[in-house]
């Protein structure tokens, strides 16, 4: 696999991580307790990622691609039932790419991606409450990789934040890795300062 | 007179001191069987990896029943976990291509009940399982640098699940 090849992987990789910070944003506004500290670790989580994969991009003299300001859900989260849901399918989708890494020929870069999965594996399983025999795979085998699609904003979702104007993109975003996130903070009904409960 | 050329020919070669590599471009085929390829070797030693946990799985699953021998919850969660492990090996049996004759695995066979001839541990516990399951996916990720693509995507999410049991066996 060619030097280009691992950049889209890398590029790949930091388009799932900054779609995953937006989806935990919506899905935060609807958690409490535990579950919103784990997402709140698990955003965090995702914002360091998305620094390292834009600083591997930078040193291979490559531009990182910067987040979408807006993100379609794949399906409505209203509750904490289906926040949940969003949280595990964003995960699925950042093991699928960091799968991606998983296939080029760089070793190094190999290893960073197998155990980048495990780490986004063990993070869908607690959200979906179950495990997957092939974490990644199986998003590959049933045709769609597509983590959240972007989308122009809509107002009324969960994670708007009023008072901002809304702009259109019309030119290539700038040189930065930025991104423009609900946080799991803001609009969220509730919180816990405990810390997660959870294994892992 | 054909088939006595075809019996006659290496002897001929043999008294001229003569190989038949010196005659025939590519592999020789009077050298027997070529060795394995690294890949084949590595894919056998997870496939044997695999079939390991599968046993140990087996052994505790087996030993784990409550009063009236039902399932308790325990072996049901660790029952899962297993039919996972098995869909792992089917997946990694069907990437092994192998000439007939040769052993599927060299370090564990298993016999057609699944069981394994060596000798199988009386008793298997969480703490043991869990311990092998963290070896196993440090062990596919120590493996990903000298296999193929494909195969080095299967072992990392191979590796991925295994990480995710090692979580609901409480590590």
């Amino acid at each position: 696999m060619t030097a280009t090849t691992a950049l889209s992987a890398l590029q790949a990789a930091l388009a799932a991580e900054n779609a995953a910070i937006f989806g935990y944003g919506a899905a935060g506004a609807h958690l409490t307790g535990s579950s919103l500290a784990a997402a709140e670790q698990d955003w965090t989580w995702h914002h360091e990622a998305r620094d390292a994969l834009a600083a591997m991009i930078w040193r291979r003299g490559a531009t990182p691609a910067a987040a979408q300001a807006f993100y379609r859900l794949p399906f409505r989260v209203h509750d904490a039932a289906s926040a949940r849901a969003l949280a595990a399918h964003l995960e699925d989708g950042v093991t699928s790419a960091y799968l991606g890494l998983v296939g080029v020929s760089d070793q190094g870069l190999r290893r960073f991606g197998a155990l980048a999965m495990q780490a986004a594996a063990r993070r869908a399983a607690y959200w979906r409450g179950s495990t997957q025999a092939f974490p990644g795979l199986d998003l590959l085998t049933g045709g769609s990789v597509n983590l959240l699609a972007a989308a122009r904003p809509a107002p009324g979702r969960s994670c708007w934040r009023p008072g901002r104007r809304r702009r259109r993109r019309r030119s290539a975003p700038p040189t930065t890795t930025r991104t423009t996130t609900c946080h799991p903070y803001r609009n969220r009904r509730r919180h816990s300062p405990r810390a997660p409960a959870r294994p892992g | 007179m054909l088939l006595a050329s075809a019996t006659t020919l290496p002897l001929l070669f043999a008294t001229a001191g003569c190989r038949s590599s010196d005659i025939f471009a590519g592999p020789d085929p009077l050298a027997g069987r070529p060795p394995l390829g690294r890949d084949v070797l590595t894919l056998q030693a997870v496939i044997a990896s695999e079939e390991n946990l599968i046993r140990l799985y087996r052994t505790a699953i087996g030993g784990d029943h409550g009063p009236g021998g039902h399932r308790t919850a325990q072996a049901r969660t660790l029952g899962s976990l297993l039919a996972q492990h098995e869909r792992h090996l089917a997946q990694l049996r069907a990437r092994l291509i192998q000439p007939p004759g040769t052993s599927p695995t060299p370090t564990a066979r298993l016999s057609a009940s699944g069981a394994t001839a060596g000798p199988s541990p009386a008793r298997v516990t969480v703490a043991r399982l869990r311990a092998a399951e963290r070896a196993s996916a440090a062990d596919l990720v120590q493996r990903l640098a000298t296999v193929p693509p494909a195969l080095a995507q299967l072992f990392a999410s191979i590796a991925a699940s295994d990480a995710t049991h090692v979580t609901v066996l409480g590590g």
